[in-house]
């Protein structure tokens, strides 16, 4: 059960702002102003605004925690206070956290290089670097601020960290072995080096410098890339048992998990095991397919995962395909690596709690080779029992989650 | 190359610290606890005892540095190092 919900994301700091965000068709596509961008081709990217460590940390944790951390720790924050955690005993060892991200603290990295080689002379490396960079910095804080004893675990499948780190959540407490994980991704990957080296791979958008808000186009004819992101999605994840046993307010289920690997390619999805992943979670939900009203698509945008995406949808919802509403947020927030699924799997727990599939933002001219219900545009009433959040990775890492709406 | 005075060295050491810590330097002084009145922690110590060496050209002895308990130990610590 979700019982706990937060977020830090380009389109909305709170859980509110960020549906509204959604719903409403916003952008969160901006100009890079961080650093000199003049040399990339891809100048833009989904920015958290107003994000003010100050206004969260004492010095001493602004110097520890970087941005993904600190992205992540308000996320947590948010969402164990929602949860009343103080309520579930969390030095118990009986929660955990369960945290996921793709390239942890590469701001501190890129610091650091700077200091011993963009100089005459070498400068001196911060003492705080090494707690900065370690991609397991955000699940300590988690536990330290929150007194949290239980296991504590990081977790990295690149795109699908926070699917995974969602839905191994869901196993641990499944099995029994917790009673609730804070689990989720974080990610500020928006550097200088991350953003030249994914530009390298061709699959950003370079087209739309000009009009941020219209670069990310999934599903349509003109798409050409996405756009790096920033942001953090936390949940807090419970037993039905002890959700019920405190009157706990639970806002859905997470109902079934699929996760898998295509084992073919670094880099290119394979679409048998893309439809595998979302089969599995299916299975493990114990539904049919005929139960899902809306999937929260992967849907990167690029030339290649579209489609792909699309036809394995075909392959595991038949005729149906074609009219199931699919959108993907990543038209509106960007990709946040890591994080991108853990954004969506809360924006998918949001859509089937308000009976509304959040829009695919620029999508003017559906491409006929996404033969699927991309939502264009406008967010849609329609009612949602349960959905789909997809998630895929480079390395063929997938994690497909099922969530339900919560009917006591 | 010039002569540095210890109380040079005092103040330069203040206002690193006072940097590191994000404090005032001028709510600083020598007789204060590293540990208790400043709450410096041995990455903090790591910090500034780096950028110390680094604005006196010197080389600091770590062990020593992080076994000091007031600000006065630094002082005297780098007063030595320079000869000074």
């Amino acid at each position: 059960m979700v019982t706990g919900r937060g977020v830090v994301s380009p389109v909305g700091s709170t859980v509110t702002e960020y549906w509204t965000g959604l719903r409403d068709g916003i952008s969160g596509v901006r100009q890079i102003t961080d650093f000199d961008v003049s040399r990339a081709s891809c100048q833009i990217a989904g920015m958290v605004q107003d994000f003010d460590p100050d206004t969260h940390f004492n010095h001493r944790e602004k110097k520890s925690y970087e941005r993904f951390t600190q992205m992540g720790l308000v996320a947590a924050t948010q969402a164990v206070e929602e949860a009343e955690m103080q309520k579930l005993d969390a030095g118990s060892g009986e929660v955990g956290v369960l945290m996921g991200t793709g390239v942890g603290g590469i701001t501190s990295y890129a610091i650091a290089y700077d200091a011993l080689f963009a100089g005459k002379v070498e400068r001196p490396i911060d003492a705080y670097t090494i707690p900065r960079i370690m991609n397991s910095a955000l699940s300590s804080a988690i536990a330290i601020r929150m007194g949290i004893r239980g296991k504590n675990i990081t977790l990295n499948t690149a795109c699908s960290s926070g699917g995974n780190a969602i839905g191994q959540a869901f196993e641990w407490i499944r099995e029994g072995s917790l009673r609730a994980v804070v689990c989720g991704a974080a990610e500020a990957p928006v550097t200088y080096g991350i953003l030249r080296a994914w530009d390298a791979l061709g699959v950003l958008s370079r087209k739309y410098n000009k009009t941020p808000e219209s670069a990310c186009r999934p599903f349509e004819k003109n798409r050409s890339g996405f756009v790096l992101a920033e942001g953090a999605a936390v949940l807090v994840l419970e037993s039905l048992e002890s959700a019920e046993t405190r009157n706990a307010e639970i806002f859905g289920e997470i109902a079934g998990f699929g996760s898998n690997c295509d084992a073919t390619s670094l880099t290119n999805p394979d679409e048998k095991g893309v439809a595998k992943a979302m089969k599995l979670a299916l299975e493990d939900a114990e539904i049919s397919p005929d139960s899902i009203g809306y999937i929260n698509a992967h849907g990167t945008g690029t030339r290649l995962n579209d489609p792909l995406e699309c036809r394995a949808i075909h392959r595991v919802f038949g005729n149906r395909a074609s009219s199931l509403a699919v959108s993907s947020n990543k038209s509106q927030l960007g990709h946040a690596m890591g994080a991108s699924s853990a954004l969506e799997a809360l924006a998918t727990i949001l859509a089937v709690q308000n009976d509304c599939a959040p829009p695919t933002l620029n999508c003017i001219d559906p491409d006929p080779e996404c033969d699927i219900d991309p939502v264009p545009n406008y967010a849609r009433k329609l009612n949602i029992e349960a959905a789909l959040s997809n998630s895929f990775a480079f390395g063929g890492s997938n994690a497909v989650l099922v969530i339900k709406k919560w009917k006591p | 190359m010039e002569t540095i005075t210890r109380k040079e060295i005092e103040q330069t050491c203040l206002e690193t610290i006072a940097k590191e810590m994000g404090l005032k330097s001028g709510d600083l002084n020598e007789g204060m606890n590293l540990r208790d009145d400043l709450d410096i922690v041995s990455l903090d110590a790591m910090n500034i005892i780096m950028a110390l060496e680094d604005e006196f050209k010197v080389e600091a002895d770590i062990e020593t540095v992080l076994e000091m308990q007031q600000v006065s130990d630094i002082v005297d610590h780098l007063a030595e190092r320079m000869h000074v």
